[in-house]
């Protein structure tokens, strides 16, 4: 109920998706460098890929060398070749 | 490059995580608040950097999740100010290398004097020991113009004295006083010019050459008398006045009674040669002009007018205009004006007579340079020199009748 009245009054004042809602923030800038923001914890992490728990699911990004470079509470930064970007389980909220 | 500051600044530790639960590991450190840096899984384990700070905050999560962490590496500068707070006695030694080496920069350690020949270095150096400028002394104590002064007035042989300091060295430079060299033949009376001599008078001193004899330019023709006597009012009837020696008070040389007196006449020959070929091919300046103005900042120049000169061959005039702001502060920017003057190329053909007309006139006007001006001409002779093809070569000679006495030199 307070999910739908968050996301309502976001709605009305044209608050961007991020503030209004908990789901995650990706940020991909060419193939090399993705930032994650709003992610809930680190399920599994290699070289050839990575898998967060966010609000709205897992996400997975598989690539070569990947690695976790800055690693805070609510965001981390993942540098890497990345080939694809999935999301596992989960609905959308 | 401020990040990479900031690691080597707050210190960062390397090391290996391993165990089976890393993500687990990396989430429970994650919510006890440390950031994780360059993650990355190896067959090994998790490999990571953490700030000096965290790595304590991992043990916990290092315990709960049965992961066991080794260091790697260290880096920044906490470990290496640890390490050399270990080496105290290498601290100390640098310290102490500093503080010497800042002592003795305050210090004068040589002392050096220049440009002096007459004057003795020695004299110099214990002169400005007493000036308080000596080894060992403390350079910011020391006055070095007061010094340069004092040295100044010391020494009677210096013009100048100036000290320098260049770090521990102080370097006295000394320009000395040219003394004007008192001239053996002072008093004496030479031989302006070369000449043969045909009237000798002596007022006052004894003649050194007799009537006939050829004398060289310099030589001295009647020295001052050795007991000086009052001088002669005889003077012979013909003879042109002398205004150096008969009128002394409308010159600057006034003779005292000691010095020689007289007049020494002779024939003197002047000649000049001049060659002025037939055919001659030479550039001069035709008279016309072209003038172009642009603008000059630094050594780069922008033409505005007339870029390039209108003419084939040109002689290039610049004139430089630039505002002056203050002192010598100038505008950057100046204005220029560039003059073209036009040259071509002439080609003179002369005849023979027309040649030996200007060569004349030309070896004339030099033997006029070289004459005593005012000087009675006795005979000029004009001397065609044969044999020269494509040319003509003409010698002027010319006879006079002068006096020779002069002064010697002071």
């Amino acid at each position: 109920m307070l999910k739908k009245l968050q996301v309502s009054v976001g709605n009305i004042l044209d608050f961007p998706p991020e503030v209004a809602g908990e789901g995650p923030k990706i940020t991909i800038t060419g193939r090399r460098q993705i930032l994650v923001e709003n992610y809930v914890s680190i399920v599994d992490f290699t070289e050839e890929g990575i898998r967060l728990e966010t609000v709205e699911g897992d996400i997975c990004f598989s690539g070569k060398g990947l690695a976790l470079k800055v690693i805070l509470s609510t965001e981390l930064r993942i540098e890497g070749e990345l080939s694809s970007l999935s999301f596992v389980r989960g609905e959308i909220k | 490059m401020l990040e990479r500051f900031r690691a080597f600044w707050q210190g960062r530790i390397f090391f290996m995580a391993i165990g089976d639960q890393l993500a687990s590991f990396l989430n429970q450190i994650l919510k006890d608040g440390v950031i994780v840096y360059h993650t990355q899984k190896s067959k090994r384990g998790m490999r990571a950097q953490v700030k000096l700070a965290d790595f304590r905050r991992l043990r916990r999560a290092a315990r709960q999740t049965h992961t066991r962490v080794h260091i790697m590496a260290k880096y920044g500068w906490p470990f290496i100010a640890a390490r050399w707070w270990r080496r105290k006695g290498l601290l100390t030694g640098l310290a102490i290398i500093a503080l010497v080496l800042t002592v003795l920069s305050q210090l004068v350690l040589s002392i050096s004097v220049t440009g002096n020949h007459n004057v003795i270095a020695a004299d110099v150096l214990q002169r400005a020991e007493k000036l308080g400028l000596k080894n060992w002394a403390y350079s910011q104590d020391l006055n070095l113009n007061q010094i340069a002064k004092a040295l100044q007035d010391q020494l009677p042989d210096a013009a100048w004295v100036g000290v320098e300091r260049n770090g521990t060295g102080v370097l006295i430079k000394i320009s000395e006083k040219i003394r004007p060299t008192i001239p053996l033949e002072a008093g004496n009376l030479v031989a302006s010019r070369a000449g043969i001599i045909k009237e000798i008078m002596v007022i006052q001193g004894i003649p050194q050459i007799h009537e006939g004899e050829t004398v060289r330019a310099g030589q001295v023709l009647i020295t001052q008398a050795l007991n000086p006597s009052p001088p002669t009012t005889t003077s012979a009837p013909n003879a042109v006045p002398n205004p150096a020696v008969i009128n002394p008070k409308s010159s600057q040389l006034t003779a005292p009674t000691s010095m020689a007196r007289g007049f020494v006449r002779a024939r003197v020959w002047y000649s000049a040669e001049k060659q002025v070929p037939l055919v001659e091919d030479t550039i001069e300046e035709s008279g016309k002009l072209a003038i172009g103005w642009g603008i000059k900042f630094g050594s780069r120049v922008i033409m505005v007018t007339t870029q390039d000169s209108p003419f084939e061959q040109n002689n290039k005039e610049v004139t430089s205009h630039s505002l002056k702001l203050w002192r010598n502060w100038r505008f950057p920017v100046e204005v220029i004006r560039v003059k073209y003057k036009e040259l071509h190329s002439v080609h003179l053909e002369r005849s023979i007579a027309e040649a030996r007309q200007l060569a004349e006139a030309t070896a004339r006007t030099e033997v006029q340079q070289k004459m005593t001006p005012g000087v009675l001409v006795v005979v000029e002779n004009v001397k065609t020199i044969p044999n020269i093809s494509g040319a003509e070569r003409v010698r002027v000679e010319v006879e006079t009748f002068e006096d020779l006495a002069v002064y010697a030199n002071p």
